[in-house]
């Protein structure tokens, strides 16, 4: 161990030593992150919210003739967009498809496309399902929420005056895990959308019949009315009809936002893990330059096992490719913050997740440095092989604010960018990406070690 | 005395990087046994499989056949034991130049598995065995070439070890700085008791320092012994070996030296350019080739007694009416016991 730890303590010197590789390995990847994040950012990128799991429990025991939790509920589920309110025969629908008026503006997702969502029967399982991370948040509408909406008015006993209508306040719980702020928003923003539409539609109900009350002959009217008359009542949640119609400005915000959010996310993972393979090859290829001042040789005299020498150096590597990734990750989540006006973690709350991503990019990356350099059989070649190596990750796995459709998954960049995303939206399921890595890496070390040890011989 | 270093037919070949099958074998199965304390030197030319030699027996190379017993433990089978007892002084200055001549100690001390007060304490003690205490914070790229090879030397030697390689440890180095790593040499011995292997191609160091010697060629052990064993191998003859510059010499001088001189057993007429510095072998007994301004004539002269038989040699050479630039009696050596088994001068 102590011989490990005191190669792994050299590799970090040597680039100590070397300021200019030392600005290239830390500097670089954040202000490449940076200007590539910023301009992808905020030229609108293509990076969208989906299918954000959501736990709905609908308590909401209805007034006797309305049930506005089931209308919410519906949505949410997108069960069926053309929800009724109960009122009558009338179809309104709660959600209005927005015009497409300008070829420019962002897509707008469907409920369905945003959400996975599951109805859910009592808030303890929801609230569970939201801590063990199988949904991003929960929505529990409570069991007065119709009660407390509904007018209170009896009319064959009508109140004296409009000021006695009362809505009472009542709380749509949304219960949302720490690890995904952007989704937790987006959840926030689309039921208090949905709720506020209700309330409005309520609060149009209340004026109406306040209307009717300050005039008895209207009261006159509504008893002698058939239903007929009623329709355009019913349908006050319709936006075409309501004064305050559903605002869906405060989604395309976040969405907005979680697009450069999600994008300062892809980019400042593309090139942590792209720049990681370049802090390993360089490590490694120290390698070339111990054989040629005969040190290789020398220690390769003492009690000091071959694996040992090639671990230490990726040690001291993976030290260098951790404080590389924590520096992207903190100037990422730095400029994400300023620009959306608050602080705010970008790369989900899952730390021990996210420390054993960086770990295992950090060993495939290495696996793939020891197949380069066993490849080659020269510095030379073995710098051009590491160079190449690189850039053709990075065009195939995103490393340049790209992908290469189908062959994306060739590129380690693919596997750790993804794994990074996931976990920024709150997703823990990074198994396969944390497999692939390993395998991939695991492959490439054992073909390179092979290789190695075969040149290795003076 | 115990044996601290055997080799049982060593062999090693490697693969021609031109030739698709052809097969180099650079050692052609080496047998020696040095004892615990001795100075043993192998000399060979450059090219001979010394390093090689050195190379197997010191774990950094596989042998195609054969192993070699440090202290008892195979370098084959059990490397870490028998690397623990060796020390290493290889010939090319393998330190990081960008470290001082402590931080290189230290590091390399750490790889035998020294650490805390004792890796301190050995550090003190070598700094000041080569001599640099004063310097040891210094980086060793501002070292001097004599210098560097003392840092060298000092790394191989913190852990005392049992056994010390020391692989032409005196390569491109000012005579003043050489000759403190001779006396190094001798104190390793003398007072630590160290066993010592030096190769080497030059003869003068293998005379000065060697208990026993071996000599090597084209991969092979071809003698081994003490000075005294091996040069009782030439017999007594001396060598008489004159040089006359540029000017040209009588085809027919080496001839009557060899019939005019008693004692006499035979004359090489060689040509020494005097550009490349090495010595064109023309071994003519009559013939001389053209004489240039660049090139000298030498003859060499293998007599008994040579210091009496040089008169008489130098009254032919007069009579000749050549003129002679330098005259040198070589007494029977170890460069002569090359050149008796191989044929060719060491340095060739």
């Amino acid at each position: 161990m102590q011989k490990l730890l005191t190669f792994a303590w050299k590799q970090l010197q040597n680039v100590y030593s070397d300021k200019g590789l030392l600005l290239f390995l830390l500097i670089t990847p954040v202000a490449l992150a940076t200007i590539m994040g910023l301009a992808f950012g905020t030229s609108g990128g293509s990076f969208t919210l989906a299918e954000i799991p959501l736990a709905v429990v609908n308590l909401d025991e209805g007034d006797g003739n309305t049930n506005y939790g089931d209308t919410i509920a519906s949505i949410l589920l997108s069960e069926n967009t053309g929800t009724t309110t109960g009122n009558n025969a009338a179809t309104c629908s709660l959600i209005e498809d927005s015009p497409a008026t300008d070829d420019d503006a962002p897509q707008q997702q469907s409920l369905e496309d945003l959400f996975n969502a599951v109805a859910v029967s009592s808030p303890e399982i929801a609230r569970e399902g939201v801590d063990n991370g199988e949904y991003i948040s929960a929505v529990i509408i409570p069991a007065d929420f119709s009660t407390s909406l509904a007018p209170n008015v009896n009319f064959l006993n009508p109140p004296e005056s409009p000021d006695d209508l009362t809505i009472t306040p009542t709380t749509v719980e949304i219960y949302g895990n720490g690890s995904a702020p952007i989704s937790n928003l987006v959840v926030q923003s689309i039921t208090e959308s949905i709720t506020s539409q209700i309330i409005t539609g309520s609060t149009a109900v209340n004026a109406t019949i306040s209307t009717i009350l300050e005039n008895p002959l209207n009261l006159m009217r509504m008893s002698t009315a058939d239903d007929a008359e009623f329709a355009d009542f019913g349908c006050a949640f319709q936006p075409s009809i309501n004064p305050i119609q559903l605002n869906r400005l405060p989604l395309d915000d976040v969405q907005a936002e979680s697009a450069f959010v999600q994008i300062m996310v892809a980019m400042g993972s593309a090139q942590a893990v792209f720049f990681a393979i370049f802090t390993m090859n360089n490590s490694l290829l120290s390698i070339y330059n111990d054989k040629k001042q005969w040190i290789l040789q020398r220690l390769l005299m003492t009690p000091t096992p071959r694996l040992i020498i090639i671990g230490g150096k990726i040690l001291g590597a993976m030290v260098l490719v951790f404080v590389q990734v924590g520096l992207l990750l903190l100037t990422m989540t730095a400029i994400a913050s300023l620009v959306m006006g608050e602080p705010l973690f970008i790369w989900g709350s899952n730390i021990p997740l996210l420390l054993l991503l960086t770990l295992v990019v950090g060993l495939s990356v290495s696996g793939l440095g020891v197949f380069v350099i066993g490849l080659a059989s020269t510095p030379e070649q073995a710098q051009i092989f590491g160079t190449l190596t690189a850039i053709a990750m990075g065009m195939l796995g995103g490393g340049f604010g790209f992908q290469i459709p189908n062959l994306e998954k060739l590129s380690i960049i693919y596997w750790g960018v993804d794994g990074y995303a996931r976990l920024s939206g709150g997703n823990t399921h990074i198994m396969t990406n944390i497999l692939v890595l390993l395998v991939v890496g695991g492959v490439l070390f054992a073909v390179g070690s092979w290789l190695f040890n075969r040149r290795i011989e003076v | 005395m115990s044996t601290m270093l055997e080799a049982i037919g060593l062999k090693k070949s490697f693969k021609s990087s031109n030739g698709k099958d052809k097969v180099i074998e650079a050692v052609r199965g080496v047998d020696l046994s040095i004892r615990q304390g001795e100075i043993f030197s192998l000399l060979g030319p450059n090219g001979a499989g010394k390093t090689t030699t050195i190379s197997m027996m010191s774990g950094l190379i596989e042998p195609t056949a054969g192993d070699a017993k440090i202290g008892g433990y195979s370098i084959v089978k059990e490397p870490m034991k028998a690397k623990q007892l060796l020390g290493v002084i290889p010939q090319e200055i393998a330190l990081y130049p960008e470290l001082s001549a402590r931080q290189n100690l230290t590091f390399f001390g750490r790889m035998y598995g020294l650490s805390g007060k004792e890796l301190q304490t050995r550090t003190d003690e070598v700094l000041d065995f080569i001599g640099l205490t004063d310097r040891q914070k210094d980086k060793v790229s501002t070292f001097s070439g004599g210098m560097k090879r003392r840092v060298n030397i000092g790394v191989g030697l913190l852990h005392r070890p049992k056994l010390v390689y020391m692989d032409e440890p005196t390569v491109g180095i000012d005579p003043q700085s050489r000759r403190r790593i001779l006396d190094t040499v001798f104190r390793l011995r003398d007072e630590y008791n160290m066993t010592v292997l030096y190769t080497t191609h030059m003869m003068e160091e293998a005379q000065e320092l060697s208990d026993r010697v071996a000599i090597m060629d084209h991969g092979e052990i071809i003698a081994v012994g003490t000075q005294g064993e091996l040069t009782q191998q030439v017999g007594e003859e001396d060598r008489l070996i004159i040089s006359f510059g540029a000017d040209p010499i009588p085809d027919n001088l080496a001839k009557k030296i060899e019939q005019q001189v008693v004692g006499v057993t035979r004359v090489e007429t060689s040509l020494k350019d005097l550009n490349k510095d090495t010595l064109e072998d023309k071994r003519a007994t009559g013939s001389v080739a053209i004489v240039g301004a660049n090139t000298e004539t030498i003859i060499t002269v293998y007599v008994q007694m040579g210091r009496k038989a040089l008169p008489r040699v130098l009254n032919v050479i007069e009579s000749a009416d050549v003129e002679v630039q330098s005259v040198t009696v070589r007494e029977p050596d170890l460069e002569a016991v090359f050149l008796h088994l191989t044929g060719r001068a060491l340095r060739d």
